[in-house]
């Protein structure tokens, strides 16, 4: 293959990689498409032979296809208003145009404004997500990029000597000169030598960047600009809220959500293939009849005269300490008797815009990975952060299995009246179980198996007809729905016979990695079951919160079980992959940088303290900054101000010197051939000087009616005067006479009318 | 062919002082406000990947310098020749890249002469945004920068690189220096190596025949001359002179020996070749310029020819009162031409007075003559009466302004025989 022929083909690459980057972080699979084909047409249309002659539309098709892109950017962007969708509409816009580019291809510079083009298109794609299948794409477009703009530089070189030929064989008029030009070093060595530049510069820049990328410190600067350079983050659609009632479908979005890893306090991993978790997410215990939502009446109020929020601002276990129940520190419980605890470590793809926090079991401790501000509510032991995380925050979660010392519920007051009471009572009554505090268990594991055996499941949610309960209309008359449903019919029947038990909102996880050791999560396992708190000791009344899953098993294990196969294989893989990549690459941070280096350094050495000491200095200075402006400098503040002004004064001196080297040069070329320059005096220096000022200056070499040939095309006027004028310097001149009193007025008459023509406009250059 | 012509180049300096110099184009001030960018939207952000993206083009930035600087380093580049060149023919010059560095190759250099008009399209965007400081250039200049580009130089390696370039008219050539750049391996910044090496060259203009046979006209000795005053080995009788050794016996002269008692030998006078004095009647008036330069291509033209036919020519031009004496031989050709291509129409010499036909060309006995070239049309009142004198007009396609853009009409389309 020749030079043009791998220039051309690492081009095409550039630009599908940068394209097919930014449309996976975009999720624009029709403008993949497009892109590919298009890229793909042009590379088969210029391959070989033809590597020199790229397809080219005509400058009006062109014109037009530019002008249809605007438009559709124009029309996006007025509909749009978001920084996303800025970066969205910016980056298509760029993709079209990087198509169009390759229908015009005309000189090695429209190569490089394609290059340059993937360029902003891959930084748009960065801008946009930062998901494994985009780094993936980044990571093979970045090495194409860079050997394509290393051999752009020989390509451009080849073609400059070619243009040059083909000049000079016109100027010529040698057809020959053209084949006569000196041929390129060709052969393996230069390409080895290429390719061997190629590398050590992809590993210098590879190496440096890494090192930017581990050593900047984060959190300095960070929001000081707005939502510059912020992607979408990616939400997950779980919402607290248990809201009946609605139409539509259940959605099984595969997006994982988050990587939840189980272990004992020893450190030993838990969990494998059928094992299922419920992650709790929120808690409901009332229920609003005329909004058919389940809510949480403890959030946000203080019951008891005790807070129920505690808030994690710092990033340190935190351990929670409830009315009677500490300290659980040692694992421990009141009585010392040792409590089974599980160590839960989440890692959240994607947060949730509630900023749901999730576990297995009501917490003990919690550790977030960075500086958070959480509410955690006792009562029920849920949990939220109010800092909007975004993705990849990892905390980890002490919870206590045999928990029995929980909170003291609060007395159902609902349902106690209604259809559902009496079908609740009804049926207890068919069983021949009576209702109290010891038998707290059996009444609810008997609801559950009624629901469980006589409603069906299924993801088509229907709205009640006007007036009518959603869970009544689930119990009564439709009989079939989700999860929520059949939480929600289980939480009112319980509640019914005044047994305390809430709606439980979150996740089931079922699809175990062996490879990470992990369960994925994904929105699809969205899911909602329910807690009775079951009473161990009559006589106190305690007990301990109960799980209960009222949906029929064996609908919930074929909606949530993974898939199996190869293609699971893969997908573990894949997964496990994708895993690293979020938490080594996406989910960097300063703890990680941290722990790196302390690993590294040491935590307590003098050079750790000192980098602490200086980061905390530089974040503790932007904060003031950001709170009040005016304590910037006033040179910061006018520096990118005096730095153009600075380059505005650097252009203007370099074109002015540029203009005075010119001249010297030519002066001194005369002067090396021993040429005296020519002094005009007189009426010919008066003409030589008004033409100086016009901006026109006459070169030393061209006489002055040759001058006047080649003012004509700026001022006719002018010309036809500075011929007369020529003509009668001409005259004086060679002729060897001087010129009379007449002569010489109206010669001075002359200069003046060219004088006054060269103010006209246009004259000037 | 190329005519010959002078070479004034220096000899090659032993110490050369270079100078480099970093250009930082638009393409790096581009790249460097965009890595800008990155660096606020990912401090801003916090975004990993965007910390990436900006570590990764400040290594590519720094990458840039040290690679091209490393290869610039290394390299050594040497005018080695310059090649004469008459009008509308291609100069070259030839470079010599040594490449001394033994582990770093070079890439991508392009060697460039300094102080001549850029190609087009290849001016820096600031001397288009300051036009005004920049002289108006209307004259097409002879030359357009010689350049050329070499690929690669490997570690240790010596290629030799070849710059052509068409001399558009004739002139004086003058060459400063060259430039050594490279923008490898990214493009972002150029830098230069200034090599100052002075040379110089003159473009002689273009060789246009005539119909005129410069040993012709009008002598009725006919083509092959007369007998000059030395002797030698021509037809015509000289002297006698006494007999010596080795002397053929065809050459002595019987009678006169007889009577002179000893032997004489017959001397014939040494052939004397024809003499010609080629005339340039040239205005340097406007609408003229076209014809000037037409007339010199034709003086051109007549002096190969003379040279070819064994003529002595010599070359007047009253405008510029240039005289160029008689002789003949390659050297006296390439002199000729040298002047011619030096004439500068728009030059004076500050002596004034009236331009007169040459005295000397009028002179020189029956075995001289003398063609005058008149530039657009006939001068008859510049030219004396005589037989020896054939006045030859030179015109051009009306209109022409410029001779390196609109191509003069051949010799045998222009130039018409007057008388």
């Amino acid at each position: 293959m020749t030079l043009a022929g791998r220039f051309n083909f690492l081009l095409h690459l550039c630009v599908l990689l940068g394209t097919m980057a930014f449309c996976t972080a975009d999720a624009k699979p029709l403008l993949a498409l497009m892109a590919l084909g298009a890229t793909l047409a042009c590379y088969l249309f210029s391959r070989g032979a033809r590597a020199d002659r790229p397809p080219m539309l005509p400058r009006v098709a062109i014109n037009l296809l530019v002008f249809a892109a605007i438009v559709n950017a124009a029309m996006r962007a007025s509909a749009n208003t978001g920084n996303e969708e800025f970066v969205s509409t910016l980056g298509q816009f760029l993709v079209f145009i990087v198509i169009i580019k390759l229908l015009d291809r005309r000189a090695p510079r429209d190569d490089a404004q394609l290059l340059t083009l993937t360029i902003f298109i891959a930084v748009a794609a960065v801008l946009t997500a930062g998901s494994l299948p985009v780094g993936l794409l980044l990571i093979a477009y970045v090495p194409m990029v860079v050997a394509t703009a290393m051999m752009w530089q020989i390509r451009a070189g080849q073609v400059m000597l070619a243009t040059d030929a083909k000049a000079n064989a016109a100027l010529a008029g040698d057809t020959r000169a053209v084949l006569a030009e000196p041929v390129l070093a060709a052969g393996r060595r230069p390409r080895r030598a290429f390719v061997g530049v190629c590398i050590a510069a992809l590993l210098a820049s590879g190496s440096m960047a890494t090192a930017v990328f581990v050593l900047v410190p984060r959190g300095i600067g960070s929001d000081l600009f707005g939502r510059l350079g912020m992607t979408a983050q990616p939400q997950i659609g779980f919402r607290e809220a248990v809201k009946l009632g609605e139409a539509g479908f259940l959605s099984e979005n595969p997006t994982p959500v988050m990587d939840v890893q189980v272990l004992t306090p020893g450190g030993e991993t838990l969990g494998g293939s059928g094992e299922t978790l419920y992650l709790r997410g929120a808690a409901r215990d009332e229920y609003n009849r005329e909004e058919h939502v389940w809510k949480d009446p403890s959030a946000g109020r203080e019951i008891d005269g005790e807070s129920t929020i505690i808030k994690l601002q710092d990033q340190y276990e935190y351990f929670l300490t409830i009315r009677g129940t500490m300290p659980r520190a040692s694992g421990q419980s009141a009585g010392g008797v040792p409590l089974a605890q599980r160590v839960q470590k989440i890692t959240m793809r994607a947060d949730s815009a509630s900023g749901t926090m999730f576990c297995l079991w009501r917490p003990i401790s919690v550790t977030p990975d960075r500086n958070v501000e959480s509410h955690i509510s006792p009562r029920n032991g849920t949990m939220r952060h109010t800092s909007g995380l975004g993705p990849h925050f990892t905390y980890t979660v002490k919870s206590s299995i045999t928990d029995e010392l929980s909170f003291p519920p609060r007395p159902p007051r609902d349902f106690q009246t209604g259809r559902i009471h009496d079908l609740t009572t009804n049926l207890l009554a068919q069983r021949g179980v009576a209702v109290g505090a010891s038998t707290a268990r059996q009444v609810v594991t008997v609801i559950r198996d009624h629901l469980r055996t006589t409603y069906g499941y299924s993801l088509e949610m229907v709205a009640p007809p006007d007036n009518v309960d959603p869970i009544e209309y689930f119990l009564f008359d439709r009989k079939k729905g989700h999860c929520e449903y059949f939480a929600s019919a289980m939480a009112a029947m319980c509640q019914s016979q005044k047994i305390p038990c809430r709606v439980i909102t979150g996740y089931v996880a079922t699809e175990f990695n062996t490879l990470t050791g992990q369960y994925l999560v994904r929105e699809s396992n969205a899911h909602a079951w329910v807690e009775a708190f079951i009473v161990s000791d009559p006589e106190t009344g305690n007990g301990r919160w109960e799980t209960f899953d009222a949906s029929p098993p064996g609908d919930i294990e074929r909606i949530h079980r993974p898939a199996g196969g190869i293609l699971a294989s893969l997908r573990s893989w894949y997964d496990a992959l994708e895993f690293g990549w979020s938490s080594s690459v996406i989910g960097y941070d300063n703890t990680a940088k941290q722990r790196s280096r302390d690993t590294r350094l040491g935590a307590n050495s003098e050079l750790t303290m000192r980098i602490d000491a200086w980061s905390d200095r530089v974040v503790a200075w932007m904060k003031t900054v950001r709170s009040d402006p005016k304590l910037i400098p006033w040179w910061v503040r006018y520096s990118p101000v005096a730095l153009l002004l600075f380059v505005g004064i650097w252009v203007s001196f370099r074109a002015k010197i540029a203009g005075w080297v010119s001249l010297r040069m030519h002066t001194s070329a005369r002067a090396s051939f021993g040429i005296t320059p020519f002094r005009a005096t007189g009426f010919y220096a008066r003409t030589l000087k008004a033409l100086d000022r016009a901006g026109v200056p006459k070169p030393d070499q061209m006489p002055p009616g040759l001058f006047a040939d080649a003012l004509e095309s700026r001022s006719p006027e002018a010309a036809a005067t500075l011929r007369s004028i020529a003509t009668t310097f001409y005259r004086s001149h060679f002729g060897g006479r001087p010129l009379d009193a007449a002569e010489l007025a109206a010669v001075t008459e002359q200069v003046q009318r060219l004088e006054t023509a060269l103010k006209m406009p246009g004259t000037r250059p | 062919m190329a005519s010959p012509a002078a070479h004034l180049s220096d000899p090659t300096p032993r110490r050369v002082r270079v100078r480099r110099r970093y250009h930082f184009g638009r393409g790096g001030l581009l790249y460097v406000a965009i890595t800008m960018l990155v660096a606020v939207g990912a401090f801003n952000s916090q975004n990993n990947l965007l910390y990436w993206t900006f570590g990764f083009a400040l290594a590519l930035l720094l990458a840039s310098g040290v690679i091209s600087g490393a290869m610039l380093m290394g390299v050594r580049v040497e005018r080695a020749w310059i090649s004469a060149a008459s009008e509308g023919e291609m100069l070259l010059i030839r470079y010599q890249v040594r490449n001394i560095n033994r582990l770093v190759p070079a890439f991508a250099l392009t060697i460039a002469e300094e102080g001549f008009e850029e190609p087009v399209g290849k001016r820096p965007w600031y001397m288009r945004l300051f036009q005004a400081a920049h002289p108006a250039t209307i004259l097409e200049p002879i030359l357009i920068t010689p350049r050329t580009f070499v690929a690669h130089v490997g570690a240790g390696e010596t290629v030799f690189a070849e710059a052509r370039t068409v001399a558009r008219h004739r002139g004086a050539v003058s060459f400063s220096g060259f430039v050594v750049t490279t923008s490898f391996p990214f493009g972002l910044m150029r830098k230069s190596l200034h090599v100052p090496h002075h040379a110089a060259s003159v473009v002689t203009p273009r060789v246009v025949q005539t119909e005129v046979d410069p040993a012709g006209g009008s002598s009725r000795h006919g083509s092959l001359g007369g007998s000059s005053r030395r002797s030698g080995r021509g037809e015509e009788f000289f002297a006698l002179r006494e007999y010596s050794q080795g002397d053929s016996p065809r050459d002595i002269a019987w009678r006169a020996s007889a009577k002179r008692g000893s032997l004489l030998v017959r001397q014939f006078a040494a052939p004397s070749p024809r003499r010609v004095w080629i005339v340039l009647h040239l205005r340097a008036h406007p609408g003229f310029t076209a014809a000037d330069e037409q007339a010199i291509r034709v003086g051109a033209g007549l002096a190969q020819a003379a040279e070819r036919r064994g003529v002595e020519y010599g070359l007047a031009v009253p405008l510029t009162r240039l005289l160029v004496h008689r002789r003949r031989g390659a050297g006296h050709l390439s002199r000729l031409m040298t002047d011619l291509g030096l004439l500068d129409l728009g030059a004076d010499d500050g002596r004034g007075g009236r331009i007169a036909f040459p005295q000397q060309a009028t002179g020189g006995g029956t075995n001289s003559s003398c063609i005058t070239v008149h530039a657009g049309t006939l001068d008859l009142a510049f030219v004396p009466a005589s037989e020896t004198i054939t006045n030859i007009v030179a015109s051009a396609p009306a209109g022409t302004v410029r001779p390196a853009e609109q191509p003069i009409a051949t010799a045998r389309e222009g130039a018409t025989l007057a008388a």
